[in-house]
């Protein structure tokens, strides 16, 4: 009963989104607020709907209803309590059901706010209605294309449980973070449209939405981060990072909201880089379209393939409209998006921010053309040619390693104008420092070139991130008369965004050491021949010796599992390390197999074991196995970079900087009439 | 689908049009407001203002020379001066409008309190014996005209401006 009530209410949310997106627009054009009202509540109702649509579906999840088809297929009776709960985003239609949930929770928050104390209420009209349409788009594909509610005549006795690769903590949190990132972002893009229909030349849209996008940006990192570690503990890749088009997908609309965060304080402060704000949010927006539509229509395998579907089409046919739609807009508002100043250097913030943009966008790019290159080569040549780590890591990389460059130069140059002295003066400590770890590492042996310079390139960066801190504590000291560490409090409280982002920077930072560590000193060997019982062999300063194999019990009762031992040895002094337990789970019901990594060594360096095959029993076994120096570092970057965004949207930065006339004739001085 | 969901539903679907059509019912207020002129320039001194603060910023942790800073901070500070003056025209003008209305409010209290004045010792009608007020040209219990002479006297005050 619960179950179809849920149904019931979700398609009463369906309606409620088709009556706010025409209510809201015509409330506008009539000028009636009665309208605006009953729309911006039919928007916020959604939420209370979807959430008994889900309620509905988890009470059939918990009660093993298998008579609803979704529950038969994502649960058995086996399935533990946990896994039924989270089994709702476990394959397709639940997990549009849920991203429907997500995306209205922020929709309900955004109609929340307080329109008149914002000062946006110009907006609201245009910001319910594409809110509306665009929620109504996820719950037009649940209710015809992916209906979760949809019964068995008759109901079979047991399901099939849940996938196997999603029965992993990282698996539980990566999609509702990833789906809340991509959510998140759909506030900022309302509001620019709203913006752009109310022709409105104004920065309105980049300040109200602000927190929203920080909010949203931070859930993206986190379902990335998420969606790596899942990656690295199940799927046996050996790493964070797999290239994926499924990883590829979130990263390319990161890559794109990430430089939209930069431009936007240009256009806060200077009111320059209008069109380009616009174009980069309607990008970042049409590129969420873009990856579901491809991964989820089957052209692309990924290991999303449980989430294929028909589907796709559908996605692709909303990313066209939603280009088209913002293109008309955009051009027709150009003439209200002009400057309001010129570029007074090219030696400037400015000018660095728009390098860094154009650099990030050329990432994207790459990693887009990467991605679609089977769909690329199949059209021209009639083959599909799938690119692998290495194409990725050789255009990628070096762009990335470039904007690691800019970081630490970008924060040295003041806005509007800078002078090579100033920022000279400002580079030596670091330098310096970068030198210093050089040398170390050179004298410590690690003497190839490119990754010594790329650890001088980060150890620059660094450094240069924290002088940022120094230099911001001082000036505050001296003008304040305040201590060292009441300084950086304040300097961070008056500037959440600069300094919170400085974290983030630090966090890329102690990212990249991590992966280029991974990158020029790891070790990814399969073992040929297969090694025999009690041999041993080596990879690079580890030596393993095969123990043998036995079947053991399994975490799920519906799967069986065959464990190898190895001993884990140092190759210079026989000093024996760990034992470790590479597995594989079979799974006959799902037809599938997990390779569960074995994982010991030291903070500094990762082992990492897999268990290729076995034969006669054991006798013979190959292993797959990682060496990865540094790549906790990845991890604890992310961390940080999380951190960082937090410090940014914790509280909101004030509205309007304090701008009481007193403190405006202070700031402005001599030049003010007296009131 | 069994009757206990339907009803639900129902239930459901009647509250969901309620809290939705409740707006309607109210009065009817305009839904937009173009922005006005002192909204945008409001908007540019939060601008202005946040460039002249980073600017200061960047000059006390050395990122931008003296001579640079001393020139861009003038050009903004000249902008600013400049939003600052046409706001506080705008702030005049209002004042003045609102000036107007004040006075005009004051004139037509004082006019009243001659008129309450004038009541007391007001006219007596010829016609029925009620007591009218002095600027009044007609009797408000019987209508009789009363004195024009002692009317004219009580008339609002034409614009000294």
């Amino acid at each position: 009963m619960f179950t179809d009530l849920g149904h019931l209410a979700v398609i009463f949310a369906f309606v409620a989104c088709l009556y706010a997106a025409v209510v809201s627009p015509l409330g506008a054009q009539r000028n009636d607020d009665r309208l605006v009202q009953s729309g911006r509540i039919a928007t916020l109702m959604t939420f209370p709907l979807i959430l008994i649509g889900c309620l509905g579906l988890w009470y059939a999840l918990l009660t093993h209803d298998f008579g609803v088809q979704y529950v038969a297929s994502v649960s058995s009776l086996a399935t533990p309590v946990f896994f039924r709960i989270t089994a709702l985003w476990g394959s397709q239609n639940g997990s549009i059901l849920f991203w429907c949930l997500i995306m209205s929770a922020f929709v309900a928050a955004a109609m929340l706010r307080d329109w008149d104390a914002a000062g946006d209420k110009p907006l609201l009209p245009y910001v319910t209605m594409t809110m509306a349409l665009v929620l109504g788009f996820f719950l037009f594909l649940q209710l015809f294309l992916t209906n979760a509610f949809v019964r068995y005549d008759f109901p079979p006795q047991d399901g099939r449980g849940l996938n196997p690769l999603l029965r992993h903590p990282g698996m539980i949190i990566h999609p509702p973070m990833l789906y809340a990132g991509y959510t998140g972002l759909l506030v900022p893009f309302a509001f620019c449209v709203a913006s752009l229909i109310t022709r409105r030349s104004d920065d309105l849209w980049l300040r109200s939405s602000r927190r929203w996008t920080l909010v949203g940006w931070a859930f993206l990192t986190a379902g990335l981060l998420l969606g790596g570690r899942w990656a690295h503990d199940v799927l046996g890749w050996g790493g964070y990072w797999g290239w994926d088009p499924s990883e590829n997908k979130p990263l390319i609309t990161w890559l794109i909201a990430t430089p939209f965060l930069h431009s936007a304080m240009i256009q806060e402060r200077r009111g320059m880089f209008k069109n380009w704000n616009v174009f980069l949010m309607m990008l970042t927006f049409a590129s969420m379209f873009f990856g579901t539509a491809f991964i989820r229509s089957g052209l692309l395998t990924s290991v999303h393939a449980f989430a294929a579907s028909d589907i796709g089409p559908y996605f692709m046919g909303a990313m066209i409209v939603i280009l088209v739609a913002c293109a008309v807009l955009w051009l027709t508002r150009l003439d209200v998006l002009r400057s309001e100043n010129k570029l007074d250097s090219a030696f400037s913030r400015e000018g660095i921010f728009l390098i860094q943009n154009v650099l990030f966008l050329s990432t994207a790019f790459t990693v887009f053309i990467g991605t679609i290159f089977p769909i690329l080569s199949e059209a021209i040549s009639g083959t599909k040619i799938t690119v692998g780590p290495p194409f990725f890591d050789q255009t990628v990389g070096p762009q990335l390693a470039a904007l690691v460059a800019l970081m630490g130069v970008a924060p040295l140059l003041a806005w509007s104008k800078s002078s090579v002295a100033a920022v000279g003066r400002q580079m030596v400590v670091p330098l310096v420092f970068a030198l210093v770890v050089v040398a170390v590492l050179f004298l410590s042996g690690a003497t190839q070139p490119v990754p010594l310079l790329l650890f001088g390139l980060c150890a620059y960066t660094l450094a240069q991130t924290l002088m940022e801190y120094v230099r911001g504590v001082r000036a505050r000291m001296r003008s304040m008369n305040e201590s060292a560490p009441l300084a950086l409090i304040r300097l961070a409280q008056k500037n959440q965004q600069r300094y919170g982002g400085y974290l983030v920077h630090i966090g890329v930072v102690l990212m990249a050491i991590g992966v280029i560590g991974k990158g020029f000193y790891g070790y990814d060997t399969i073992t040929t021949p297969a090694v025999k019982l009690n041999e041993s062999f080596t990879v690079g300063d580890y030596t393993f010796t095969y123990r043998g194999i036995r079947p053991v019990p399994c975490e799920f009762n519906d799967c069986q599992t065959m464990q190898a031992m190895l001993l884990v040895t140092s190759a210079k002094d026989g000093r024996v390390l760990d034992a470790i337990f590479p597995h594989r789970d079979h799974y006959p019901e799902q037809q599938h197999t997990a390779t569960i990594p074995a994982i010991s060594g030291t903070f500094n360096t990762e082992v990492y074991v897999l268990l290729a095959a076995w034969e006669d029993g054991g006798a013979t076994a190959s292993f797959q196995v990682f060496i990865n120096p540094l790549i906790n570092w990845v991890w604890i970057g992310g961390i940080v970079m999380l951190l960082g965004s937090i410090v940014c949207f914790w509280k909101a930065p004030e509205r309007e900087p304090v701008a009481s006339p007193a403190v405006v004739r202070r700031t402005i001085g001599a030049g003010a009439p007296a009131r | 689908m069994p009757l206990g969901t339907i009803l639900l539903g129902i239930a459901l679907l009647i509250i969901v049009v309620v809290v939705i059509a409740l707006p309607l019912l109210d009065r009817k207020t305009p839904a937009v407001q173009p922005p006005s002129r002192r909204e945008a320039l409001e908007q540019e001194r939060r601008t202005i203002i946040s460039a002249i603060r980073e600017l200061d910023f960047d000059y006390r942790t050395g990122k931008i020379d003296e001579e640079d800073y001393k020139r861009l901070r003038e050009s903004r500070v000249a902008r600013g001066a400049q939003i600052l003056r046409e706001l506080a025209e705008l702030d005049e003008a209002e004042r003045d409008v609102d000036a107007e209305i004040e006075a005009q409010v004051a004139r037509f209290r004082t006019v009243q309190a001659t008129d309450g004045r004038a009541r007391a010792k007001s006219v007596i009608c010829s016609s029925c014996g009620h007591a009218a007020g002095a600027g009044d040209k007609f009797c408000p219990q019987c209508g009789h005209p009363l004195d024009p002479q002692k009317a004219q006297a009580g008339r609002l005050p034409a614009r000294s401006e």
